[in-house]
């Protein structure tokens, strides 16, 4: 197992007015392998509780061990517990501080001790991962574009070559393209084998990407299971302060007018297979009877 | 993000959160200036009684208000071992050329006792009003000396802006510490050029942060027509109640016990 969250609860400010308990009993875990989508209204936990992932906070009460390291435990190097699971902030490009993009991204290799050569190799393939070219290498990068920073902070990250990426609303803020190239890069990553967590607003980003989603609601997991089951339960999902994915609320709109649809599409290009689908069964039943209605439904 | 730990303000509805803040930043200024006025014992139980009274009339529970005094422990032990040895007198306890005297044990604790009771009081100031309210308060005390050329509302604005923002700039701090020991930054290494070499990863993105503040401020507060102090109103204006009657007339006399204590004393 990756990571093993046990009974975990986190209270900020202990003692104080303003004390607040962000998690309450949350067990958790993060299998080899898989992409996890955690959703959950503002203020639920969700930056909390990635941050118990790789050891910058440690649980109030409860356990986290991540690759059998107890995060609590002092013997333990949090240095490898952090090279093992690589947490990307919101907002990353504002933690950029160094002179050119090749310091940048050969700051955590550095500080995980590797020789000179081995940071070197890391920064570019990092930089290669994000899909960025090494003319960029020499640039401030704060000379850079909004969407290129995310990438370089996203590198300065993956040097650090993790077997987990933990990311943090990693398209906030970006426009459409910036969006798309950045959801494309993770499920690349994901594809050659990284164990994805991605925190979320979007509920389309999640059913496109994510092979199982986690939702938060008030330091509590209330809902964990795969995207195509929990997508289904608008109502509770609503209750929660969310809503599902368009795709899923059409398909099941339409289902509940009588249209022959399965009801399970959860991202968009499933609903545009299951309507058409629809259309088309509907335009074989007509034709039989004749005329040109057949044709108008299909428009 | 907003949470509460603005200054150190401790929310409440008390008598004391109540008072106008300019009746308690000049009832706080009497008290710290007729604290060093006391020399004799009986005066001690008037300012340790005014300071008691005060600590009631603020709600505030006495383990917050004695937690609060942590940062001067050192200070507190520093002035009772310091008079302890060096004031001459009848000798209690000796080793080699030290010696603990009576007299000093006695001095050194009445000092101390006057260096709780000064930052008791003064953090019942700010733990009691809102840094907006201290601010407000100030400005309107400082608004006479205006003709002399006191700039009092940029001062205050300016005041405000930094309380505002310390906070902010400290969450922003904590978060950015926290991205960079993502990325295995370590902050404890041997050698002060080292140290400040391990502090770049912190302080230049702070330092980026806190202009990239300043402009959104500057728009923000363009956008909404802000063009300096002059002629402009506030949404809350500060009101005397029958609370600050109450409050001058203790301060009032706490000062005349000090001053008849003093004259008594000769
Ligand atoms: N440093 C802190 N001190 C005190 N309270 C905090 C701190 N950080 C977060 N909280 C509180 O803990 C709760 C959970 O915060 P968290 O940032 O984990 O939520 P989130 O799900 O990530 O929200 P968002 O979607 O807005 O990012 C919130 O109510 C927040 O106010
Ligand atoms: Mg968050």
């Amino acid at each position: 197992m990756s990571i093993e969250l046990e009974h975990v609860s986190y209270v900020y400010n202990p003692g104080t007015p303003a004390q607040w308990q962000a998690l309450r009993d949350v067990s958790l875990t993060i299998r080899p392998g898989e992409f996890v989508g955690l959703i959950g209204a503002t203020g639920s936990g969700k930056s909390t509780l990635v941050q118990h992932m790789n050891g910058l906070l440690r649980p109030t009460s409860g356990r986290v061990r991540v690759f059998g390291m107890d995060t609590s435990d002092p013997r333990t190097d949090l240095t490898r517990v952090r090279q093992r699971v690589g947490l990307v902030f919101q907002y990353p490009e504002h933690q950029l501080f160094a002179a050119t993009v090749a310091e940048e991204l050969a700051y955590g290799p550095t500080n995980l001790g590797l020789a000179p050569e081995e940071v070197q190799r890391r920064v570019r393939w990092a930089l290669r991962a994000v899909g960025l070219g090494e003319e960029l290498l020499t640039r401030s990068p704060f000379s850079l574009s909004g969407g290129q920073a995310r990438r370089v902070a996203l590198a300065g990250v993956l040097a650090m070559r993790p077997d987990v990426l933990v990311l943090d609303e990693p398209a906030a803020g970006l426009d459409p393209l910036g969006r798309r190239e950045i959801l494309d890069l993770i499920r690349n990553l994901h594809r050659e084998g990284m164990t994805i967590v991605l925190v979320s607003h979007s509920m389309e980003d999640v059913a496109e990407l994510a092979t199982r989603v986690v939702v938060l609601d008030q330091g509590r997991v209330v809902m964990d299971g795969p995207p195509r089951e929990l997508f289904r339960r608008h109502r509770e999902l609503a209750a929660l302060g969310l809503a599902a994915p368009v795709a899923a609320q059409l398909v099941d709109a339409l289902k509940a007018r009588g249209w022959p649809v399965p009801g399970q599409a959860v991202t968009i290009r499933e609903a545009v297979a299951e309507v058409t689908a629809a259309l088309a069964a509907r335009r074989r039943e007509r034709r039989p009877e004749g005329g040109r209605e057949g044709g108008r439904a299909g428009v | 993000m907003f949470n509460i730990t603005l200054g150190q303000y401790y929310p409440g509805r008390s008598f004391l959160h109540q008072v106008d803040p300019r009746t308690k930043i000049l009832a706080t200024l009497v008290y710290s200036v007729f604290i060093f006025l006391v020399k004799e014992p009986e005066g001690f139980y008037l300012v340790a009684g005014f300071a008691l009274l005060a600590m009631a009339a603020s709600r505030i529970p006495p383990l917050t208000l004695i937690r609060g005094l942590r940062p001067i422990l050192i200070f507190l032990v520093i002035t009772l071992a310091f008079n302890a040895f060096m004031t001459p007198g009848e000798t209690l306890w000796g080793w080699g050329p030290f010696r603990v005297t009576r007299e000093g044990l006695a001095f050194g604790g009445l000092m101390a006792l006057r260096l709780v009771l000064l930052v008791l009081v003064t953090s019942l100031l700010t733990l009691t009003t809102t840094p907006i309210a201290l601010t407000d308060g100030l400005e309107r005390l400082l608004r006479p000396f205006q003709r002399l050329g006191l700039p009092a509302a940029e001062l205050a604005l300016m005041m405000t802006i930094a309380l505002r923002f310390v906070p902010t700039l400290f969450d922003e701090a904590q978060r950015i510490l926290r991205a960079q020991q993502a990325r295995g930054a370590r902050l404890r290494v041997r050698g002060p050029l080292a140290q400040m070499q391990a502090l770049l990863p912190i302080l230049v993105p702070l330092f980026v942060a806190a202009f990239r503040r300043a402009d959104e401020l500057a728009v923000a507060m363009e956008a909404r027509g802000y063009r300096g102090g002059r002629g402009r109103t506030r949404m809350r204006e500060l009101r005397y109640t029958w609370r600050d009657g109450v409050t001058a007339l203790a301060v009032a006399a706490f000062a005349a016990g000090v001053v008849y204590l003093r004259l008594l004393a000769g």
